[in-house]
């Protein structure tokens, strides 16, 4: 039987920003900012969500109760404009229930989880561990799937299927795996399904997925390069091949540069475009001066320094 | 190829006369199989039946002796007569690559001088299987095979199949185009989004004529990220379905692609499921008209209710009825 989602649940289609979290010298998450960067993110031109506390917003060295408040800021900046996704993902299926209930509450439109990582789970507990989530909110769900950093590996297509089946607000996937094989997989047995699933790859590999059935990423340039992030998504949907092969290897190649002591980097480079956001929390490091010089030429090398907005 | 606003240094290299004379003509490398008679033994004359019906559909190239071709289950002896076999056979008219991985180095590259000897137009080398070489030995593994030839290299990376996740990385590849100006391509079977587009971007910058390709026809994946084509072992069983895929995507049509992809995907699911990829794919084989025998210990044949479920599944994705069946096309 072939389902289809209900518009109240609907991912968008398309490229979601995934804000950083600020800090202060003395490692505090400064709000303040953080509303800047969720207000530049949501006037970002093209724009289609907003994704909270995903990795590089470092959920992992936040408290309970600094997430809490980060997704409220959060949803409370965007103010409707866009949707607010928040993610919860957590070892503890307790307190990953916990933020979902929160995220319900101050009005966020879905949530995103990871498989609880650390764990070596069977599918039959990662199964579990969504079917806890998915009964406790009425709003949007999206699986996180992260193989190569979690113990457990990969979800599996049965284990969704069965969400799907039986969930009208499980909605979508986050893919991180960003493998050509298996991405296909998902998207050919998930949106047989249900058609409307969406199937994101974690970050901007959309030239090689969007022809498979991808509906967009979530995005770790834009917060540099927002205009070439939307530039690529369009040279896809217009079938504009050339443009869009230089576009998504000038795009991977920003994020090559960035994946070394992500994301002090890409705050190195917000801060280069007059964006500061402050350092990282340890254990990841904070960039330093070689970081910034490096940082410095890539974004000079890519165009970024000279074709990007400026500030906030 | 990249950004206008992008400070491309210019190339290297120039690496187009070694990639010319491996004649490879278009991006679809065929990789067949290995027939072997009821005693075990290869049977030739079936040998000759198949490179044949490969050829017949004008491939970019053979590559013998790949994970389909049961290398690792052959003597060094048979390798290199399996060789000459293919090149005296269909040489002059496709061009042949030989698979010439080895665990041992002095092996593999006495591999490949014999392959430059009988006449194949290039070698594919993938990483030493069961050994976990630190990487400067790795480097020096590829460049002693590299220097025994004159022929193209083309480097195979497949951490999925070599258990720990032995791969080379995109600095190796660097410094291994830098020392070995034979080596002028790369296969991917790790088929990962993020490096595979970093190194086609890196490879094209230092030397346009680079190949790549993935090692599995994941084509609209790869194709709109510059891979020029795809190791196809499946030809041997779908070649029709292989080739308008290899078509539309060449056409840039990758949306018009998705629904034969999704089929390809599938089948390649299939043919891996449960057993080996030679079992399962000279299973196929059998039940499309074209029967190449078993496979070589330690791999075992297909129990019967396995091929019934390849004959369900291959007719439910309309291989059977729609594919070649017997030898001739």
């Amino acid at each position: 039987m072939t389902l289809h989602t209900n518009n109240e649940y609907k991912m968008p289609v398309g490229i979601m920003q995934a804000p950083v979290t600020p800090m202060t010298e003395d490692f505090d998450v400064d709000y303040e900012i953080l509303e800047k960067v969720v207000d530049f993110h949501t006037r970002t031109p093209r724009n289609t969500g907003v994704l909270a506390l995903y990795n590089k917003a470092e959920p992992h060295a936040l408290t309970i109760e600094e997430r809490k408040r980060i997704a409220e800021v959060t949803n409370n900046t965007v103010s409707g404009r866009l949707p607010v996704i928040i993610h919860v993902g957590h070892p503890s299926t307790d307190v990953a229930v916990e933020l979902a209930v929160h995220a319900q509450k101050v009005g966020a439109f879905g949530i995103c989880c990871i498989t609880p990582y650390y764990w070596s789970l069977t599918q039959e507990e990662i199964l579990a561990h969504f079917e806890r989530l998915l009964d406790a909110v009425d709003i949007a769900v999206m699986a996180y799937n992260n193989p190569r950093r979690i113990e457990s590996g990969g979800l599996s297509t049965d284990l969704l299927l069965e969400l799907i089946d039986r969930y009208p607000n499980f909605v979508g996937m986050k893919d991180a795996s960003h493998a050509m094989d298996s991405f296909t997989e998902y998207c050919r047995v998930l949106q047989s399904a249900r058609p409307d699933f969406a199937v994101m790859t974690g970050i901007e590999y959309l030239a090689g997925s969007v022809p498979v059935g991808g509906t967009g990423s979530f995005s770790a340039c834009g917060a540099i390069a927002p205009t070439l992030t939307y530039d690529l998504w369009d040279a896809i949907q217009a079938s504009k091949w050339d443009k869009a092969f230089e576009l998504q290897h000038k795009a991977s190649y920003i994020h090559q540069q960035f994946m070394d002591q992500y994301p002090s980097s890409l705050k190195i480079g917000m801060e280069l475009m007059g964006r500061p956001v402050g350092p990282c929390r340890s254990p990841l490091p904070t960039g330093n001066d070689e970081t910034r010089a490096r940082v410095a030429r890539v974004l000079e090398d890519c165009g970024v320094l000279e074709n990007e907005t400026h500030g906030w | 190829m990249v950004g206008e606003a992008d400070q491309t240094p210019s190339p290297t290299r120039d690496s187009s006369t070694i990639v010319e004379a491996t004649g490879i003509n278009n991006g679809l490398v065929h990789s067949p199989i290995t027939p072997f008679d009821t005693s075990g033994d290869i049977d030739f004359d079936l040998y000759g039946k198949v490179l044949g019906f490969h050829a017949a559909h004008q491939p970019g190239a053979i590559a013998i002796l790949m994970d389909a071709g049961e290398r690792f289950s052959l003597r060094d002896e048979e390798r290199k007569t399996l060789v000459q076999y293919a090149v005296d056979g269909i040489g002059r008219k496709t061009p042949v690559i030989v698979d010439v991985t080895h665990v041992g180095s002095g092996i593999s590259a006495s591999f490949a001088a014999h392959a430059q000897e009988v006449g194949a137009r290039g070698v594919l080398l993938s990483t030493p299987y069961f050994q976990r070489p630190p990487k400067h030995m790795m480097l020096e593994h590829f460049r002693q095979i590299a220097s025994a030839t004159d022929l193209a290299v083309l480097l195979h990376s497949s951490p999925r199949t070599h258990k720990g996740e032995v791969r080379i990385t995109q600095d190796m590849v660097a410094t291994l185009m830098e020392d070995c100006p034979n080596i002028v391509g790369f296969i991917d079977g790790e088929m990962y989004w993020p490096t595979f587009t970093w190194l086609r971007r890196y490879t094209l910058q230092e030397d346009p004529n680079f190949l790549m390709f993935p090692d599995a026809e994941y084509l609209t994946t790869s194709m709109p990220i510059g891979a020029n084509g795809s190791i196809s072992p499946l030809s041997s069983i779908a070649p029709k379905l292989i080739s308008d895929l290899y078509r539309t995507c060449r056409e840039q049509d990758y949306f018009g692609a998705r629904e034969n992809q999704y089929r390809v995907s599938q089948l390649s699911q299939l043919i891996r499921k449960g057993a080996s990829l030679p079992a399962n794919m000279k299973a196929a084989m059998a039940l499309l008209g074209r029967p190449v025998g078993c496979p070589r210990q330690p791999n075992l044949p297909l129990p019967q209710a396995a091929v019934d479920d390849l004959r369900a599944g291959l007719t439910s994705l309309n291989i059977i009825g729609h594919e070649p069946e017997g030898w001739d096309l």
